[in-house]
Order: structure tokens, then C-alpha cells, then sequence
């Protein structure tokens, strides 16, 4: 089922297909909420409150455009709640437990452990610009910050990635 | 900062950033740098979640669309029996204190309830697109 088809399903009534949108972003969620709350627990209490919001909220999101996009701010809302909420608590390392990260090569941790040690505002550009593939016009109208803050950040964030990744400290 | 947009696809290279390019060993040393970890970022998995968020989320949409109003009513209900239980048991003869007093509670109990157990949306951007 295509996302368009369950949010279709979930307006008809069918609670139950909006399961396979959380099983389908789930894991991208939770990532992201970690490297915005820096806190596992926070992250997983935003992330299912997000959810919430989005099956609450589906009948103002137009299936034809990305589920997504749409989702992820209010994800990013939830987070900054959460953080409100229970004041900072971050922890360091949030993506250094091997037991919980058993789809992930060595080297591939090595660069969510990079990505983690990013401030929380050039890590959250860095995932959507490269592992979801968003345009630096499509960050900007979901950040709501202007295009060339996008891309001072971005040149920040990945001149900061090089040198963790060649064994720097940032 | 323009270089960086045209590495990403999002600018065209210019011809003075390709001559420069040509000619400079730390701009091609960055340059080469810089699309190693774009390439290496676009095939990066999310790491896999420790446990199914489903069934929670199922057990929150169940519970309907106001949650947080019926653990409100919850606070306020033995506040009002409790009341008119201390009315009975002490003859309390005020009406006006009868009335305002556990208004004044109820709405105490409503604001205090709202930070400890209301989950809201701030949501600004949905506010700006009409959502």
C-alpha cells in the first residue's frame, strides 16, 4: 500500500492502515527526532506523538503531496515541545549503542556518530539534504528559514563532517 | 558557498568556478572530499528501531481525539464531590462562597492541569499554510 493509498484508507475510516505508515518512517523519524532532542527518550515520546498529530490531522494533508515532508514538521514541533517541556537533557552519543543499531555498518555509525556530534541545527540539514533528498528550496519552506541560511549552515555542517570524519574534534 | 550549490546540483557551474577548479589542488582536493561524503550520506541507512511504534500510537488513536479532557474531568470530579461532601457533612450556609469557591478551584485545577497533562501542537508552519 502507497502512502497516498493509506492516508486514503485512514479518511475512509481504516485506523488500521495508518500502520503501515508508521512501520514505513518509523525509523527515519526516531533518527531524526534523536539528532533534534539528543535524548532517546524524548525522541520516541515525540516521535509517537507526532504520529498522533498526522492521524488527527490527516484530513488536512493532501495525499498527492509528500507524507513526509508534511510529517516531519510536525515531528520537528513535538520535538522542540518535548524539549520545552522537560528542559535539556541531552546525552551524548545518542547513535553509539551497537545492540540498537543492527542494519548499520561500522563505517556507517561512524557517520551517524559524526552526524550526532553536529549542532542540532546543521545535523537535521544534513539528514534531509542528503538521505531524503530534499531541494535547498524544499528545506527552506519547511524550516521556515530563508535559502541562503540553508546554505550557509549546509557549507558549516559538512566543512564540520570532514573534520570529524578525518578524526577531528569540532 | 556558490561551488558548494553547484556540487549539490542546485547552482550551474560557472565558467570562472571550473577554470578556478581546474587550476587549484585544494579546491579539487575539497571538492573531491566534498562529493566522497555526499555519495557515502546518500546511501546511509537509519538505523533500525529498537521496538514497533504501532502498537502505542494504535492504543493513543483509540483513545479518541481529546484524551487530555477527560484526565482534566478526572481532576475536577472528586474536587466537586468532595465539596458538596464537606457541604453536607459541615452545613456549610454560604451560598455565594458555595459557588465561587470551587469555581475558583475548577479553573486552578483546569490551568495546572494544562501544563501536566496536555500534549499541544505548536505548529506554525501548518498555521502559515492554512492546516
Amino acid at each position: 500500500m502507497d502512502d497516498a493509498a493509506a492516508v486514503r484508507a485512514c479518511r475512509a475510516g481504516d485506523a488500521d492502515a495508518f500502520r503501515h505508515l508508521v512501520a514505513r518512517y518509523q525509523d527515519r523519524a526516531l533518527a531524526h527526532a534523536r539528532l533534534l532532542t539528543r535524548n532517546a527518550a524524548d525522541a520516541a515520546d515525540a516521535v509517537q506523538e507526532a504520529f498522533v498529530d498526522a492521524f488527527r490531522g490527516l484530513r488536512a494533508f493532501d495525499p498527492d503531496r509528500p507524507f513526509y515532508a508534511w510529517f516531519y514538521v510536525l515531528l520537528r514541533n513535538r520535538c522542540f515541545k518535548q524539549m520545552s517541556r522537560r528542559g535539556t537533557r541531552a546525552e551524548s552519543g545518542v547513535f553509539t549503542a551497537p545492540a540498537i543499531e543492527p542494519g548499520v555498518s561500522p563505517r556507517q555509525l561512524d557517520l551517524w556518530r559524526a552526524i550526532d556530534q553536529l549542532p542540532a541545527d546543521q545535523a537535521e540539514l544534513v539528514v534531509l539534504k542528503h538521505i531524503e533528498g530534499w531541494s535547498y528550496d524544499e528545506l527552506s519552506a519547511s524550516l521556515g528559514i530563508p535559502r541562503g541560511t540553508v546554505m550557509s549552515r549546509l557549507y558549516a555542517a559538512r566543512q564540520r563532517l570532514l573534520v570529524l570524519l578525518s578524526g577531528g574534534t569540532s | 558557498m556558490h561551488r558548494m550549490a553547484s556540487a549539490d546540483g542546485e547552482a550551474a557551474w560557472t565558467p570562472a568556478d571550473q577554470e578556478h577548479l581546474a587550476a587549484c589542488s585544494a579546491c579539487q582536493r575539497w571538492a573531491a572530499d566534498f562529493a566522497a561524503v555526499n555519495a557515502e550520506l546518500q546511501e546511509l541507512p537509519y538505523p533500525v528501531s529498537p521496538a514497533d511504534a504501532w502498537l502505542p500510537i494504535s492504543e493513543r488513536i483509540q483513545q479518541g481525539d481529546h484524551p487530555w479532557l477527560s484526565r482534566r474531568l478526572w481532576l475536577i470530579g472528586p474536587l466537586v464531590l468532595g465539596w458538596r461532601a464537606f457541604q453536607l457533612v459541615a452545613d456549610f450556609q454560604a451560598p455565594a462562597l458555595s459557588l465561587i469557591l470551587p469555581a475558583l478551584a475548577a479553573i486552578v485545577l483546569w490551568r495546572m492541569g494544562r501544563g501536566l497533562l496536555t500534549i499541544e501542537t505548536w505548529a506554525p508552519e501548518l498555521h502559515k499554510r492554512g492546516m
